[in-house]
């Protein structure tokens, strides 16, 4: 019968086999896929995403909630569960769309809006677009109408704001959060400091960060934020205490033992410089800024092989301007 | 398969390869990751094909063993018959893949 289709006729057998072969293999493997593809029942694929996604296999939970949605699943703690999934792989675009479906569905769920908020928050975040830090704004303030006494969406309605440069917006969110007396008003206030910083303004930031540490004087961080205000007002003596106090609080707080070093070094006292960052390095002896700084000082000291083992140490964890010395010196 | 055009072997195996990196990439899609289909595609097809020249390799000289052990007369057609598993290896290679990728 093969013999009769004229397009045969001019091919030689080997080559009408192959192509019989060839199209056999397509047809099976697409009958395969296909006749496959309608034996998968909804409440397996929902079952088995569901697995994957309390065992925080998110890849494939992300695919059998597509697989599920595919089959006609319309839920909106399905499209949820697919949106943080999504999330975590760093998909915020499709995250978004299906957060956003799952807020439509049920337009009183706030966790919806906050995850469609940060999905948003972080597009912009990679974007820099000021626009989808607004919009993310938007449906955080939705989230919060519906539920005023949750923390997390202050603190990103907050963020969203600030990287907006919208600082007057994330102000209001603080202070609305403030006024509610339900959060850690210590916490506010040193984000509220955060702000006059990102603003350029220094003093302010400093009474804010001193509010913070009024309400809780156990705070290290807003010691420390306080310290850097000073410093960049020229109050050194101030940043110093400041950085002092905020490590008699917190032992192991590296952040504040590298800002001391840091000073130091500034200051042109080397050897106290030593002393801060090896015990930022007792803390995190992987920490890149510790290393440089324990680098540089040792260089102004004349301590050559001690400087470069510690620079290269920094440039092996990260710190740019440590590999920047190392090529300066033409070591590497 | 394709013995005497052995070039539209190596294209009907690039479009099902084409085809089997379309659903590879469909799973990247979940990451956001959108990869140059082309390229990848053509990273895959020479792993498929070198993965099957080797096998094909052992299997040939596989045979060679097996005739030797048994005194068997060498065939005539030992290319023909490289050829022949070579294509079946890929064909068979493309088909484990694209059921791999595509279950669930």
């Amino acid at each position: 019968m093969l013999k009769k289709i004229p397009a045969l006729k001019i091919l030689d057998k080997n080559l009408k086999h192959s192509l019989i072969a060839t199209l056999c293999f397509i047809v099976v493997t697409t009958c395969v896929y296909f006749i496959r593809d309608l034996t998968y029942s909804r409440d397996y694929i929902l079952q088995k995403a569901n697995e994957y996604y309390s065992k925080e296999k998110h890849f494939r939970a992300a695919r059998y909630f597509s697989k599920a949605i595919k089959l006609n699943v319309s839920d909106a703690e399905v499209y949820k569960k697919y949106g943080t999934s999504l999330l975590k792989l760093g998909n915020y675009s499709l995250a978004a769309k299906y957060f956003g479906l799952a807020s439509s569905i049920d337009s009183y769920d706030e966790d919806a809006y906050y995850f469609l908020g940060n999905a948003l928050y972080r597009k912009a975040y990679e974007t820099g677009d000021k626009e989808a830090f607004l919009q993310a704004v938007e449906y955080i303030e939705r989230a919060i109408e519906l539920n005023p006494d949750s923390e997390k969406l202050y603190l990103l309605a907050g963020l969203c704001c600030r990287g907006g440069e919208f600082y007057e917006k994330a102000r209001t969110f603080y202070n609305k959060a403030l006024a509610s007396n339900k959060f850690n008003k210590a916490g506010f206030y040193n984000l509220i400091g955060n702000i006059f910083d990102e603003e350029g303004n220094y003093k302010e930031a400093a009474f804010y960060y001193g509010k913070a540490i009024s309400h809780d004087n156990s705070f290290a961080v807003a010691f420390c934020n306080r310290g850097d205000m000073f410093l960049k007002t020229d109050d050194y003596e101030s940043a110093l205490q400041n950085y002092q106090k905020a490590v008699e609080i917190d032992e192991t707080f590296i952040i504040a033992h590298i800002k001391i070093a840091n000073f130091y070094y500034d200051k042109n006292n080397f050897s106290d410089s030593i002393i801060a960052a090896l015990k930022a390095l007792k803390i995190n002896s992987e920490d890149n800024n510790a290393n440089y700084i324990l680098g540089m000082s040792y260089k102004q000291l004349g301590r050559y092989k001690e400087s470069l083992d510690y620079l290269k140490k920094a440039a092996f964890y990260g710190n740019d301007n440590a590999l920047k010395e190392i090529k300066r010196q033409n070591v590497l | 398969m394709f013995y005497n055009k052995k070039y539209l072997f190596f294209i009907s195996a690039y479009l099902m390869n084409l085809v089997l990196c379309f659903f590879i990439n469909k799973h990247f899609i979940f990451s956001g990751i959108d990869f140059n289909l082309i390229s990848v595609s053509f990273l895959i097809y020479t792993i498929i094909l070198t993965s099957c020249f080797i096998a094909t390799l052992m299997l040939s000289y596989l045979f060679k063993l097996l005739k030797f052990i048994f005194r068997l007369k060498s065939g005539r057609f030992a290319t023909k018959f490289f050829w022949n598993i070579f294509s079946v290896l890929v064909y068979l290679f493309m088909f484990i893949s694209f059921i791999k990728v595509t279950e669930y």
